[in-house]
């Protein structure tokens, strides 16, 4: 890699300090553990009411509500509590052309979430489930997270999307924000995988990286069509039928993922290796997420 | 089948190269791609079988093998042997009557399109020869299957201005004549001909129509009136080949000066010929054109050339101690041109009889006697002898009938070496004979004239008239005018040079006894040390000037198509635009 492609080179450092600095702009506050929770629990922050019931804590009881209506309610506050991000970022073979980009992405995401002292866990997906960087957080381990980042290589044969995810599940109960960087373009299918996710309560959100080159086909005649990933290839003879007919399947892959994102709630954002990948986290932050 | 050139087959060995090649070209170039899977659901939509697919590139290569061998065998040039394998000769008549224009075309043009339709339906597949028939049969080209050739040897083909010779046409009827000919004639022409029919054999196709209107000169003459200074007579004879009465101008109009020597208007009967003659005073000598002022299908026999030579008289000196007879015979011709004149002093030619004692270029000596140059010794007087004529068609001799004359005063004679004896007795004394020494020549009657009274017979004056105009290389005084193809040959002796300047104006120079061909219709110009001549040159063909066509035989098919080279060819090429569009339909790019 090129020292100006690094991703421990000072200038790409300053860029991901002016996206946190703008992630502190957009979401307020000192983003200290300031993730808000759906449970309920001891806080600061008023959420409800609710019916006492017996064994919740009296103190919470809201006397003057008791008072006016001689009703027992207590009062239910948001749980603050730090959140856990996980990037699972496509390191197979067929990420080569798009492989920067995804890394610069894990890292800008990684770098806002480890300054707002974020547990962070980094995985590369393949034909198999590997860390990156074990669970981690604050300021400190964002330098061993770009070396790391930097260091990586892409892996493995055929992508599977699938296994992957369950061996995530079944290394990581603990819910928390999984961020998934890749083409998305998984022989086996994303529909299971992002089901395994969404089903053990994860907040998922998929960043889906293309190379242009992969969206349409601009080759015709004989050619041997090689898998980068498997290496497998046949021999075919390309029309403007079958040019066609690939950039209308690739297509359809690709609306595809957005349905079932949006099907599943999963926040989607498609980008192109040929986008800054800073412009691209902007944009995240300033739609407030990443919306299917 | 045959293979006219089977050497080609040998190319057949590079099928293996091709085989090795085609797969180096064929190898597709890599495409390495991140949506492999994807791919492999367009291709298992494809109806097309695997087991195809499989054989996909042996097809293509069995393909190109074969159209290969399908170049290599059209190379080798296959024939089909067919009963009808006599090779074609096409003639086409290229006489002055092809000329004439029907329909805004020429005839030859015509028989040209004709015979260029022939080549291209023969296409190949046959042997043909191009040749033209006018006063002789002249081969274009050889016979050749190449249709290129054949066509430039069409196109070289030009009318002529002569007629169709007989003779030229039974030639050609003698090349199908002979049995088991290997060859066909197709004759193009118009019909005109002199003979009742064509050779049997020949296939003519008749390409003018039954009667073409016509008016032309058939026959011309243009002579001195004898004993009329400056008075000449014109004949001419004009046909019309129509079918109506043509009222037709006539001018006679001298070349240099153009001075219109007659201006008549004849009218000429359908089919027939007019024949005129006109008395011109006070013409000068010269080119003399006639000319018909009409407008018909041919053009060169509405005008003719004639040549109107001043005189130009031989004069002789008498060296003899009887002039009287020798004057008179000289003057005897006096009549029929005034060729022969007595000249007083300074002739150059000398007639003499007895010694000779003065040197001049030409002599004719009568009894020879003392020394000469002329003969080496001379014995004694010979008895009456028989004579015996060496040289009869001797232009000195041709004339003259001395069989039975007994040469009296002949003398036992030793000619020059290198002399030609022309009469001599039985034991080769010479009795006339031509000499030539040191700048002079003579010829040498060894007799006495005065005796057996043959200073009054009538071979006296004619032997004398004779031998001076063959000394003057006079013995053929030329024609005003000759038809075209006609040939003369030119008087003197093979060392007597001539300059002849043709109408295309190119000066040849030529020889004594030499023929000059009257190819071309105009004026000829001949110039020798003996003085210039103008002669003219026309069609004067009754045969070609009527324009009536004769009838045709009727032509035989003659086998046409493509060769199978090119139907191989095509096939091959097909192939290949096949495999390329099933196999190689563009260029990965």
């Amino acid at each position: 890699m090129k020292s100006t492609e690094s991703l421990t080179d000072a200038r790409f450092i300053q860029r991901l300090e002016s996206l946190y600095l703008l992630a502190r702009k957009v979401l307020g506050g000192t983003l200290q553990a300031d993730r808000k929770s759906t449970r309920k629990g001891a806080g600061i922050t008023f959420a409800d009411y609710a019916e006492y019931q017996m064994g919740d804590d009296y103190r919470s009881i809201d006397w003057r509500v008791y008072a006016r209506f001689d009703e027992l309610v207590v009062k239910l506050f948001e749980l603050e509590e730090d959140a856990t991000i996980y990037i699972l970022l496509d390191c197979s073979h067929s990420m080569k052309s798009k492989f920067l980009m995804a890394r610069q992405l894990a890292a800008g995401l990684g770098y806002i979430g480890l300054n707002c002292l974020d547990r962070l866990s980094v995985y590369s997906l393949a034909d198999r489930l590997d860390p990156i960087l074990d669970p981690t957080r604050g300021r400190a381990r964002v330098f061993p997270f770009l070396r790391k980042l930097d260091e990586q290589q892409t892996v493995g044969k055929d992508t599977d999307f699938t296994t992957c995810c369950k061996t995530f599940q079944a290394r990581r109960h603990r819910k928390g924000m999984v961020i998934v960087v890749s083409d998305f373009l998984f022989p086996g299918g994303y529909e299971q995988g992002l089901k395994l996710l969404n089903w053990h309560g994860h907040d998922v959100y998929c960043l889906q990286v293309h190379d242009p080159a992969d969206l349409k086909c601009d080759w015709k005649g004989d050619v041997d069509v090689q898998c980068v990933e498997s290496d497998a290839h046949m021999r075919v003879t390309v029309s403007p039928k079958e040019a066609r007919a690939y950039e209308d399947a690739i297509a359809a892959w690709n609306n595809g993922l957005k349905k079932e994102c949006a099907r599943r709630g999963i926040g989607l954002a498609s980008v192109t290796s040929e986008v800054a990948f800073d412009a691209v986290i902007q944009d995240i932050l300033r739609r407030g997420g990443l919306v299917a | 089948m045959s293979l006219l050139s089977p050497i080609w087959l040998w190319s057949l060995l590079a099928l293996p190269l091709l085989a090795a090649l085609y797969f180096l070209k064929v190898r597709p170039r890599r495409k390495p791609t991140n949506a492999y899977f994807l791919w492999q659901q367009i291709y298992q939509q494809k109806s097309s079988s695997a087991f195809f697919r499989r054989l996909r590139d042996l097809w293509s290569l069995l393909l190109m093998l074969l159209a290969f061998a399908l170049l290599a065998f059209a190379l080798s040039n296959p024939r089909i042997d067919s009963k009808d394998d006599s090779d074609l000769i096409i003639v086409m008549d290229s006489s002055a009557s092809m000329q004439a224009f029907e329909g805004g075309s020429s005839l030859l043009d015509r028989a040209k399109d004709e015979a260029v339709e022939m080549v291209k339906a023969l296409n190949g597949t046959r042997q043909a020869a191009v040749a033209s028939l006018d006063s002789r049969l002249n081969f274009q080209s050889h016979l050749s299957s190449h249709p290129r050739q054949l066509l430039e040897a069409i196109d070289a083909i030009s009318a002529s201005d002569q007629s169709l010779d007989t003779d030229a046409m039974r030639q050609l009827g003698g090349i199908v004549a002979a049995e088991d000919s290997p060859y066909r004639v197709v004759f193009l022409t118009d019909g005109r001909h002199g003979l009742e029919s064509y050779p049997e054999g020949i296939e003519t196709l008749v390409l003018a129509s039954e009667r073409l209107p016509n008016c032309g000169f058939v026959a011309a003459d243009l002579q001195w009136q004898p004993g009329r200074p400056g008075v000449a007579s014109f004949y001419c004879r004009v046909f019309n080949s129509g079918e109506e009465p043509a009222t037709v101008d006539f001018e006679l109009v001298h070349a240099a000066t153009g001075v219109i020597g007659k201006y008549a208007s004849l009218t000429i009967p359908p089919g027939e010929a007019l024949e005129q003659v006109y008395e011109l005073v006070g013409v000068d000598p010269g080119e003399w054109k006639a000319n018909l002022v009409v407008d018909d299908a041919l053009a060169l026999d509405n005008s003719i050339t004639l040549g109107l030579n001043p005189r130009q008289p031989l004069f002789v000196g008498i060296e003899a101690g009887n002039r009287w007879f020798f004057e008179n015979c000289v003057r005897a011709f006096a009549r029929a041109g005034d060729v022969l004149q007595v000249a007083a002093e300074g002739a150059p030619i000398r007639l003499s009889e007895g010694p000779v004692n003065t040197e001049a270029p030409m002599r004719i000596v009568f009894r020879p006697e003392g020394d000469s140059l002329f003969w080496s010794e001379l014995g004694e007087p010979l008895p009456p002898v028989l004579a015996e004529t060496l040289i009869p068609e001797h232009p000195i001799l041709q004339h003259v009938e001395l069989k039975d004359f007994g040469f009296p005063g002949a003398r036992e004679i030793e000619v020059p070496p290198g002399s030609v004896v022309l009469m001599a007795t039985e034991q080769g004394v010479p009795l006339i004979y031509k000499t030539f020494l040191e700048g002079q020549q003579a010829v040498v009657m060894n007799f006495d004239p005065s005796q057996e009274d043959f200073f009054l017979s009538p071979w006296f004056p004619v032997l004398i008239h004779a031998a001076a105009l063959h000394l003057a290389n006079r013995e053929n005084e030329f024609a005003p005018v000759y038809a075209t193809g006609f040939a003369v040959e030119l008087p003197g002796e093979a060392t007597t040079a001539w300059q002849v300047t043709g109408p295309d104006g190119v000066n040849r120079e030529m020889f004594g006894g030499q023929s000059l061909r009257f190819g071309s219709a105009g004026a000829y110009q001949l110039t020798s040390e003996e003085g210039s001549w103008v002669l003219g040159a026309g069609l004067l063909s009754p045969v070609d000037s009527n324009l009536r066509a004769s009838e045709a035989v009727e032509l035989v098919a003659i086998a046409s198509g493509w060769p199978i080279a090119i139907w191989l060819l095509l096939l091959g090429l097909l192939i290949l635009t096949a495999e390329s569009v099933l196999y190689h339909r563009r260029k990965v790019g």
